[in-house]
């Protein structure tokens, strides 16, 4: 085995010597997508083999990126595309029109989970939340695949919430503007230094946090809310399928990628995850909570995500329409 | 009948048609996604159909066309049919472009283009090879060395690669 | 506040970041010339330089990259009406005239001196903003960013005087055309013909590039003529062109007002400043008919837009840390790798951090404009050349810069249909100015308005600021009308 990640090694480093690295971004700049691949990128040059050049792009929509992934960028080891895990996998997930690629086909190198997200509700709607008879609870959405969102409609089914989505806006920024506005009263978010900077200035709660997060160890955990009404079945089903929330932004070669290489990047991304600079700089611009996933085990979490019984997607859609979500078709 | 059939009557034809075909294409759409499409889309008929009435109740040639005040002229020339002639000669060129680059690759394409079209034109060839030179020295400084673009594969490419590869 | 704009001032008045704005400023006024390298592409590639910087070096040099490319998008908008990037569209309308007119240098100089100014004005109200930030940004919604696209899409009937039937119908067919692509509140993916390529919409460096300047290179080809043969080129030109800068100072300070607004509300985009200020300066000068055939003050009041929304742009992305686009997140990432914290604290914790990069904002303008003064004569030489020496270098030019929006091969195919649509609308009387601002303006106004509704069903309607936005965009119709009545009685 050491001798064979030797012989891989030294060809790898042959390989990638003097060649450029393109990261490939399915998102605007500036996003949490887009944040996550330039800090990435800025360190992983140093651990891949050959110490290549490292450049990022961006690609916009996610789903044209993923078919692009599929179709079009050639498996050389020398491009690798960033995707979000709600953008890119829940339209996989619910057979939705116009997919034509199928993520289990990359090769996966790894993924970096910034951190569970956190409800964030102004404090003059907390009484409204649970009260029907007053004006809904506002929430902003971007793509309502996001974990947040099953977390308000889980809100809605099993505690009662007194919610109204408000979708469409371009970015998560837009929708903390809308919060600072008065527009939204509820957003969810997993970067910390949002979560902070609204909650300190006083007017902000915490309501919930989808796990239990060191960095933010007086807010309550989702299970914990709910508590008693903690729904089994169908309901809880599709909120864990719902947007594929275990997997945040994955990195991944297209399809008919050598082995070798896919060993290669995999290797110099934990490398690079474990590197101090990085850690520092992850801490920085992306929350304390950010942990890195390797690639075998993001690869797992894909496929759970996508494999979601056909009962189970019939309540995301339900849910989805009884909520005024889009369901991503063409058609009606 | 040529007056009724005029360039310009057939662009507001095409124009009404682009709005009618969106209408029923947005039909089938959740309102959500068509409300925007039905709304405007009735208005640009609308109006693209009484434009059309405009110009065949008064047909105009492209010298009393009313236009806006910031338009440039339209193309000027002294001789009429070396005008046509010439406007078809550079579409030509310029279609000519769009398809070799899947064929050979945009940077061949372009560079190719430059050359061939100063040279057609009455351009020496230090004139000619010198923009080339600049063209490609452009797309290689800037394009593939600082910006490290990635070029899509060309039909030629991957005939190349095939045969290197055997 | 005193002593940090002192300390701000010197940071940065040493040689070493100073160096570092210099390199910024040519940088960014270099790609800015050049169509499909500046903005976002040439930014996110000398990003990753950046973040190795300390702080003032790096505020340094991302400023100066990104705060001029405004400027140096003037030159092949005026020169040969190819967009140099999506601040300098509406440049094109009197621009390019300009030129044919021989006119290049005098245009030139015009658009660098109220690009400086504008600059300045824009980066005194970023200083101004800070103690009143908070209100400023929470008074706009997406009802009042509604009615600002809907002040913006009346403007398709200024765009179109002479023409108003095809004007209208071409801003309609410019929203239409702006609906292709994924619709995120619906999920429907709309006319995309079958082709995933299209679920990112078009383009608008695709859409200006086709219908302004490969239309005007086709007519160039055609008459094998050169830009400047309506008149010969002249000698002089620049110092009239900083005249008229002068002469017309009132429409430079409303038009910077104008650049500063949009680039305070997070949302409108960079696009709209020019084309918002080009149509105020038409509704509200006098002898209007003049605009669009070579009216210096179709430059000035663009040039001086673009430039004041840089400073705009920043208030939110320093004082809130929500960028309104995407060089504003490049530009917020580079900061915060540097040290820096934007956000509401930033007031608090680096206020000599805020002025620096007011400062920086300041000297990049008049550097910019100081650089492109010296290059106008060289620069202006292109009017000169014969068309089989510009139209190749056009055409590669556009269709490199068409490439570099997307990276994607089918926006060559694209360029070229809407190419074609292009050339039929110039040939036949269509405006097309209208179009361009029919695809810029429609998304927003379409996303604003569902937002509006899916908020406050329609009691949006009665919210204050959508009725002062609703009488001002009255009164910015009914002035012109007033204005002329009182000529017409005065002339009675």
């Amino acid at each position: 085995m050491a001798a064979s990640s030797a012989a891989t090694g030294a060809a790898a480093q042959d390989y990638y010597k003097g060649k450029v690295f393109t990261v490939v971004v399915a998102s605007k700049a500036g996003g949490g997508t887009d944040t996550t691949a330039r800090v990435v990128a800025r360190y992983w040059g140093d651990h891949i083999p050959g110490k290549p050049k490292v450049v990022v792009r961006n690609k916009g929509v996610q789903v044209s990126a993923a078919n692009e992934l599929q179709h079009s960028t050639r498996p050389d080891g020398l491009t690798v595309a960033v995707f979000a895990g709600a953008g890119s996998l829940g339209p996989v997930a619910r057979k939705a029109k116009g997919v034509r690629y199928n993520p289990l086909d990359w090769g996966i190198v790894g993924s970096v989970d910034r951190g569970p997200s956190i409800m964030i509700l102004r404090k003059s709607a907390h009484e409204r939340l649970y009260d029907k008879s007053k004006p809904p609870v506002t929430i902003g959405s971007v793509s309502t695949d996001r974990e947040q969102d099953a977390i308000a409609v889980l809100g809605g089914e099993a505690l009662g919430w007194n919610i109204k989505f408000v979708l469409g806006y371009p970015s998560s920024n837009q929708i903390y503007l809308a919060y600072e506005r008065g527009e939204v009263d509820m957003f969810g978010s997993g970067t910390a230094d949002i979560i902070e900077r609204f909650v300190k200035e006083g007017h902000t709660m915490a309501l919930l946090s989808e796990v239990a997060r060191p960095d933010f160890k007086n807010v309550p955990t989702l299970e914990a809310v709910l508590g008693a009404k903690k729904p089994t079945g169908l309901l809880w089903k599709a909120y864990r399928s719902w947007g594929a929330g275990a997997v945040d932004k994955y990195f991944a070669l297209p399809p008919k990628s050598k082995p070798e290489q896919l060993k290669t990047l995999r290797e110099s991304f934990m490398a690079t995850m474990r590197s101090p600079a990085f850690a520092k700089a992850a801490a920085d611009q992306l929350g304390e909570g950010a942990t890195p996933v390797n690639g075998q085990e993001t690869y797992e979490r894909i496929e759970a995500a996508l494999h979601i019984p056909d009962d189970v997607i019939a309540t995301i859609r339900t849910l989805r329409q009884k909520y005024g979500l889009p369901q991503i078709t063409s058609k009606k | 009948m040529s007056a009724i059939l005029s360039g310009r009557n057939l662009f507001t034809l095409f124009i009404l048609l682009v709005f009618l075909g969106a209408l029923v294409t947005a039909s089938e759409w959740p309102l959500r996604a068509s409300i925007i499409v039905l709304v405007l889309g009735v208005c640009g008929a609308g109006l693209a159909l009484a434009q059309l009435i405009v110009d065949l109740r008064k047909p105009r040639t492209d010298k009393d066309t009313p236009r806006p005040t910031y338009e440039t002229p339209s193309i000027e020339t002294e001789d009429p049919s070396l005008g046509a002639r010439a406007t078809w000669e550079t579409w030509a060129w310029l279609v000519g472009l769009v398809v070799m680059v899947p064929i050979v690759g945009l940077p061949v394409a372009l560079t190719a283009f430059v050359l061939l079209y100063c040279r057609a034109h009455g351009g020496g060839w230090p004139i000619s090879l010198l923009l080339t030179a600049l063209v490609a020295g452009f797309i290689y400084g800037v394009y593939v060395q600082i910006m490290h673009v990635y070029w899509p594969s060309s039909w030629l490419g991957g005939l190349l690669e095939g045969i290197i590869e055997i | 506040m005193f002593e940090a704009a002192v300390q701000g001032l010197t940071q940065l008045m040493q040689p070493v970041p100073l160096g570092w704005l210099v390199l910024g400023v040519a940088l960014g006024l270099w790609g800015g010339a050049l169509p499909g390298v500046g903005g976002p592409a040439q930014l996110a590639v000398l990003l990753p330089f950046a973040m190795l910087m300390t702080p003032i070096n790096a505020i340094a040099f991302l400023i100066g990259v990104a705060s001029v490319g405004n400027t140096g998008n003037t030159f092949t908008s005026v020169l040969v009406a190819v967009p140099g990037g999506s601040g300098s569209q509406a440049t094109i309308l009197d621009g390019y005239p300009m030129a044919r007119r021989g006119e290049a240098k005098r245009a030139l100089s015009a658009s660098f001196m109220a690009s400086m100014l504008g600059g300045i004005i824009g980066a005194f109200f970023l200083f101004a903003s800070v103690p009143i930030l908070k209100p400023l940004i929470r008074s706009f919604g997406s009802p009042e960013l509604f009615m600002f696209t809907i002040w913006g899409i009346s403007m398709v009937g200024i765009l179109s005087a002479g023409a108003p039937i095809k004007g209208l119908t071409a801003g309609i067919l410019g929203v239409l055309v702006s609906t292709i692509g994924q619709d995120e509140k619906s999920g429907v993916i709309r006319f995309d013909i079958g082709e995933p390529y299209l679920w990112n919409g078009i383009s608008i460096v695709l859409v200006s590039l086709s219908v302004f300047a490969i239309p005007e290179v086709i007519a160039m080809a055609t008459r094998r003529g050169k830009v400047a043969e309506l008149t010969p080129l002249g000698e002089t030109g620049i110092w009239q062109g900083i005249k008229d800068t002068f002469i017309h100072w009132k429409l430079v300070i409303r038009c910077s007002l104008v650049g500063v607004w949009v680039g305070i509300l997070p949302g409108l985009g960079s696009s709209v400043a020019d084309w918002f200020a080009y149509a105020h300066a038409r509704q509200t000068e006098k002898n209007p008919e003049t605009f669009g055939t070579g009216d210096v003050r179709g430059v000035i009041a663009p040039e001086s837009s673009n430039n004041a929304k840089e400073g705009g742009d920043l208030i939110p992305t320093l004082f809130f840390g929500i960028p309104g686009g995407s060089s504003a997140a490049l530009l917020l990432i580079g900061f915060v790798a540097v040290g820096l914290k934007p956000g509401p604290d930033i007031i608090n914790t680096q206020l000599d951090s805020v002025f620096a990069i007011i400062w920086a904002l300041v000297l990049s303008q008049v550097l910019a404009s100081i650089l492109c003064w010296v290059f106008i004569r060289p620069a202006a030489q292109i009017c000169v050349l014969s068309f089989h020496i510009l139209v190749p270098l056009i055409v590669a030019l556009s269709l490199l810069s068409a490439f570099a929006a997307n990276f994607a091969i089918e926006d060559i195919f694209t360029l070229l249909a809407l190419s074609v649509m292009g050339f039929i609308m110039k040939k036949y009387g269509w405006p097309r100015a209208p179009f361009v601002l029919g695809v810029i303006l429609g998304p927003k106004m379409e996303l604003y308005l569902w937002l509006s509704v899916a908020r406050y069903d329609m009691g949006w309607l009665l919210h204050p600021g959508v009725i002062a936005l609703g009488l001002l965009i009255i009164g910015t119709f009914a002035y012109p009308v007033w204005r002329d009545a009182r000529a017409r009685r005065a002339a009675a």
